[in-house]
């Protein structure tokens, strides 16, 4: 299968995906799952954040020897879905979201690298632009909420 | 910028898949004269791919302090190929600008460039030479713009 990947460059870079919760609802987030690329196992320390108007609201650091972890591999090379779990209860109200991939102490080359995946067709979320190419595709990203409270 | 990625089968992989679409490399230019730049965030695979594009852009500029008094843009076309005793071979990578530079592309032993993990044998190098001063600084943009097997 090909992937069309957007690469992280090195430490300082960031890829960002927003992301809107529409409905009046209090979202109990149970993880945040973004499409992730390792290509050779690039040290550093990767930093998955969530903002809601520029303040961070939620923050998660893992590398790629936890992504090899949880799919039980020792594989350098791999794509997944990676679920980032909120280590405490995490509540999202409707408003428009940010969500960022960070390093630090990384460095992207040719041959070792980190990216974010642009799926072909994302069947979860809803577009609010219109891409002309797969390439203008947003990264993937899916969440996993675990109950919806009334917002008041 | 994008890269795709040609994922054989399965979530992992124990070998490197093969990349393709642009991929966009930055290298800092060394001072002056003579310097020797390896390019060794781009390895080319010879058993992946048989004719590599690439799109060179050179910029530098002369950074003493205070504004910026001199400027040097240029953009060249390079083809790297397997020929017939399957070693790496170029196309001529020459820039030449106004007499403050003259820089070129090589490949170092290209017979190894398949195997240039080890960057002391197989690395494409970068020199430069004619520059007046000593307080210049520049990027290397390699932009890989099509890759055939």
């Amino acid at each position: 299968m090909r992937l069309v990947v957007e690469d992280l460059k090195s430490s300082g870079h960031v890829l960002e995906h927003e992301f809107r919760f529409g409905l009046t609802v209090r979202n109990i987030i149970g993880a945040f799952i973004p499409y992730f690329y390792m290509h050779n196992a690039p040290a550093g320390t990767f930093t998955f954040t969530i903002l809601k108007g520029g303040v961070e609201v939620f923050s998660k650091d893992f590398t790629c020897a936890d992504i090899k972890t949880a799919l039980q591999t020792a594989h350098n090379y791999a794509h997944v879905w990676y679920p980032i779990i909120p280590d405490n209860p995490l509540f999202l109200e409707s408003g428009l979201y940010v969500a960022r991939l960070s390093s630090s102490g990384y460095l992207s080359s040719g041959v070792s690298y980190f990216g974010w995946i642009i799926p072909h067709e994302d069947l979860v979320n809803v577009m609010e632009y219109e891409p002309s190419n797969d390439d203008e595709n947003p990264l993937g990203f899916k969440i996993k909420v675990l109950k919806q409270g009334i917002q008041s | 910028m994008t890269r795709h990625v040609d994922f054989v089968d399965g979530f992992t992989s124990a070998s490197p898949p093969a990349t393709s679409g642009t991929v966009q490399e930055n290298y800092t230019i060394d001072n002056n004269v003579g310097s020797i730049i390896p390019i060794t965030g781009l390895i080319l695979d010879k058993t992946l791919w048989k004719t590599v594009f690439m799109k060179i852009d050179l910029e530098r500029s002369h950074v003493l302090a205070g504004p910026v008094t001199e400027m040097f843009r240029q953009a060249i076309d390079v083809t790297f190929f397997v020929d017939g005793d399957d070693d790496w071979n170029m196309t001529t990578g020459n820039f030449t600008g106004d007499d403050m530079v003259q820089s070129s592309l090589s490949i170092v032993n290209p017979e190894y460039v398949s195997l240039a993990i080890d960057v002391d044998t197989g690395q494409i190098n970068y020199v430069s030479g004619f520059m007046v001063g000593d307080d210049y600084e520049g990027k290397l943009n390699a932009a890989v713009t099509r890759i055939s097997k």
